[in-house]
């Protein structure tokens, strides 16, 4: 039996922003990550993210001092016509893809991803 | 205008402008004295590059002589100071003839854009004499009438970009004073509600602007450059997950087009230039414009394309970079 989450336009997907070198930027007085962060690198199947609901931000982030937690809604990437999919993997359950080649649309990701500071008490 | 940055060490043969090896001389603008010491030093700069002696060892052979130099063009700019103080009497009555009279009004202007070449010409021969960089000059605020902001703001320069300073150094400072003088006249014309003639107010926006472009520009290109610098350091596995270093060509084609971009038109649009590394090895520079934002992908072999957006952030061009549009 498939025990893999199915992931809905609400669901928020976590991806790791890393704070050094950096891949934010300030428009407009805003913390922004640079779509560079969501680009599909060549070979790989979709951009891995992780399920905020099957995690929290401290583990998403990993390492808290190397990365920022970027929150993205599922629906973005959806209304893109862009699958997202639970893909748990050993030593990450909250594991999950979005489909694809995502260098098109990652700017797009990357302008509505919120950029959030990860505390290591934070949960 | 483009924004062309430097990274040679100073050139010691003179060119048309009577620039000699980071001592800048105003055409006319010395007296005899003064041309009879530059001759002198010129004559000896070129004997030690003849030599083969390094930049910083002729710096130090001739220490006392740019000491004297130094002194010199101290005493001349403290003249000319006054002159202009005695011909301008005050601000107010200053930019009340502007408003009167035009082609004073540029005299009036070149005069301050003369003052201005004189400060950076003294910045430099501190610097020189003393061995340390022209920031830490006008941070020690030697040169007196450097203004606190300015100093502020150099201070900033120097403890975030010290790499690259010397290859804005030149556009950095002039601007900077020029802005100075500048911001300070527009202060003055709008807090005093001074009336000036279309064709001055013109002149004295544009002259700022003209300026505060050079100096926003050489921020970013010093900004951009740095992290590129800095990339040469990431190994591979940067981000924890398989990203490659970035490659020698994808940083020294970054660097190149930045030094291509018209950063300071941008900074001044209020736009804002990023550069990143790629997961791939390569290189990311986002122009974020006031309109559609822009992109460069530099592959790690060094391949440029541009890609244009749409305000909805479509990918609406993607081109191989040859020229960049602004």
């Amino acid at each position: 039996m498939d025990n893999r989450y199915t992931i809905t336009t609400a669901d928020t997907l976590v991806r790791r922003i890393p704070k050094v070198p950096s891949h934010c930027k300030i428009i407009e007085g805003r913390i922004m990550a640079t779509s560079g962060a969501f680009k599909t690198n060549t070979g790989e199947d979709g951009l891995s993210v992780d399920i905020l609901a099957l995690t929290t931000l401290l583990q998403a982030v990993q390492n808290p001092q190397k990365n920022y937690a970027g929150l993205l809604k599922a629906e973005v990437p959806m209304n893109e016509e862009y699958e997202c999919l639970h893909d748990p993997k050993d030593y990450n359950q909250a594991h999950a893809l979005i489909v694809g080649n995502t260098r098109p649309i990652a700017k797009k990701l990357a302008a509505a991803c919120t950029v959030q500071e990860v505390f290591a008490e934070q949960s | 205008m483009r924004l062309r940055q430097k990274y040679d060490k100073p050139n010691f043969s003179p060119n048309n402008n009577g620039f000699v090896g980071g001592l800048t001389f105003i055409p006319g603008g010395l007296d005899e004295k003064m041309q009879v010491e530059v001759n002198s030093l010129l004559e000896k700069i070129t004997q030690y590059v003849e030599a083969g002696e390094s930049y910083d060892r002729i710096s130090m052979l001739l220490a006392p002589e740019v000491f004297s130099w130094r002194t010199s063009v101290l005493n001349y700019v403290q003249n000319y100071r006054k002159d202009i103080l005695a011909e301008t009497e005050h601000p107010l009555k200053f930019l009340k003839s502007i408003q009167e009279n035009d082609e004073q009004a540029a005299e009036i202007f070149l005069l301050f854009e003369r003052a201005i070449q004189l400060e950076k010409d003294i910045i430099q021969q501190v610097a020189l004499n003393q061995q340390k960089s022209v920031i830490d000059v006008l941070r020690e605020g030697i040169i007196e009438n450097t203004a606190e902001n300015y100093r502020a703001y150099i201070y900033h320069i120097n403890t975030h970009y010290k790499p690259f300073q010397a290859a804005f150094l030149e556009r950095l400072l002039h601007s900077s004073l020029a802005v100075q003088v500048a911001s300070h006249l527009v202060y003055l014309v709008y807090k005093k509600n001074i009336e000036l003639s279309n064709d001055a107010r013109e002149r004295l926006v544009e002259f700022v602007s003209d300026q505060l472009s050079i100096l926003l520009g050489c921020e970013m290109f010093a900004l951009n450059m740095d992290a590129l610098v800095s990339y040469r350091s990431l190994q591979t596995n940067w981000d924890g997950d398989g990203a490659e270093a970035p490659t020698e060509a994808a940083i020294m084609v970054g660097s190149h087009w930045l030094s291509e971009a018209n950063l300071g038109e941008i900074a001044l649009a209020g736009g804002r230039v990023n550069t990143f590394p790629t997961r791939n090895g390569g290189i990311q520079i986002d122009i974020d414009c006031l309109e559609n934002p822009l992109e460069i992908e530099i592959s790690p072999e060094g391949k440029a394309e541009l890609l244009q957006y749409n305000q909805d952030l479509d990918i609406v061009n993607r081109t191989p970079l040859q020229h960049l549009p602004f």
